[in-house]
């Protein structure tokens, strides 16, 4: 899938370096665009467009969730925000990147995993 | 008068709070718009000093089918603060559109009042009394629920769920600092974004609204 036409908007979109660029002609490199027809365009990326495989630290209600990138469902729950990063910096010898969040979404902590693991997804 | 403004069905009035306590809700407020398939409009989305900001209010006002108004600072925290009041004028206006513009489309705007506590407004503006308030508890996950659940109650199909909105918007920051320390940014440069800068990450994210 090289473009997605989005009649509601009227645009052309196209998939270039994971972003996504109206009315350019750019290879597609993920479709993460959904057109579900007679709705709106959905965006459901959820933690998929970056190369690099990572791990969250996110709010979740009075809880921290750590999440991989690509999931919708938590691996687990947590009461504690620093449990939660205890057990997401395991992630890091398996070649994710750490991210912790703060309660209002936006990065606290990025920890990279060494360089000789990191991995793509 | 039948014409109405290009995206006026796609067209969100942000009326909120303009400080820095208030920021990290307004950028869960403009992600949340888009990831639903609107279009934020804000009066700082220019900056034209010769622009009457009024003037810009009233336009913006005129050119969106759907408002959301955030009254959570008509309460004062400290003794020698003032109530915020531009937000209830901004509401006043926006109701004045939808009772007597002489387009009956307007008569169809839909507009959203949220507040910090539940009643909190109807203590404050009785008049208001009738209308139905979504309460955040000044917490950017619940403003992104209420938002959501709003734009579904108004019968817009295909939104995604709330917890994937805001999950998208933890993921989206990743992203920005990931490829904002490419650019040579800081972390303390992310943190003090303006708005307008802000709203070129979103259109990064989601593409430029035409």
């Amino acid at each position: 899938m090289d473009a997605v036409v989005v009649p509601d908007i009227g645009y052309i979109f196209t998939f270039h370096s994971q972003k996504l660029l109206p009315n350019f002609e750019l290879p597609c490199n993920s479709p993460r665009f959904i057109y579900q027809e007679k709705t709106i365009p959905l965006i459901l990326r959820t933690f998929a467009s970056m190369n690099q495989k990572s791990i969250h630290v996110i709010s979740r209600g009075n809880r921290w969730a750590l999440i991989k990138k690509g999931a919708i469902r938590a691996i687990k729950l947590y009461l504690d925000k620093d449990e939660a990063i205890q057990a997401g910096k395991k992630y890091l010898e398996k070649g994710y990147d750490l991210f912790v969040h703060r309660r209002d979404g936006m990065v606290d902590l990025w920890k990279k995993a060494p360089a000789e693991l990191r991995q793509v997804a | 008068m039948n014409t109405l403004p290009k995206n006026f069905h796609k067209n969100v009035f942000i009326n909120c709070p303009y400080d820095d306590r208030y920021f990290p809700m307004l950028k869960v407020m403009i992600f949340t718009i888009r990831q639903c398939g609107f279009i934020p409009r804000i009066a700082s989305e220019r900056l034209n000093s010769a622009e009457v900001r009024l003037e810009k209010i009233s336009e913006i006002i005129l050119a969106c089918k759907y408002g959301v108004h955030d009254l959570s600072r008509v309460r004062v925290k400290n003794r020698n603060d003032f109530a915020r009041m531009n937000m209830p004028l901004e509401l006043g206006l926006d109701l004045g559109c939808r009772a007597y513009h002489g387009n009956k489309a307007y008569r169809k705007k839909q507009i959203l009042i949220l507040e910090a506590e539940q009643f909190a407004i109807q203590k404050a503006l009785s008049d208001l009394s009738f209308a139905d308030c979504k309460t955040h508890h000044g917490s950017g996950e619940e403003l992104c629920f209420a938002l959501r659940e709003w734009f579904i109650e108004l019968g817009n199909a295909g939104i995604p769920p709330a917890s994937v909105i805001w999950n998208n918007y933890n993921a989206f920051w990743a992203e920005v600092l990931a490829e904002m320390a490419e650019l040579g940014y800081r972390k303390r440069d992310i943190e003090r974004l303006s708005i307008a800068e802000y709203m070129d990450w979103i259109d990064w994210e989601f593409g430029e609204i035409g």
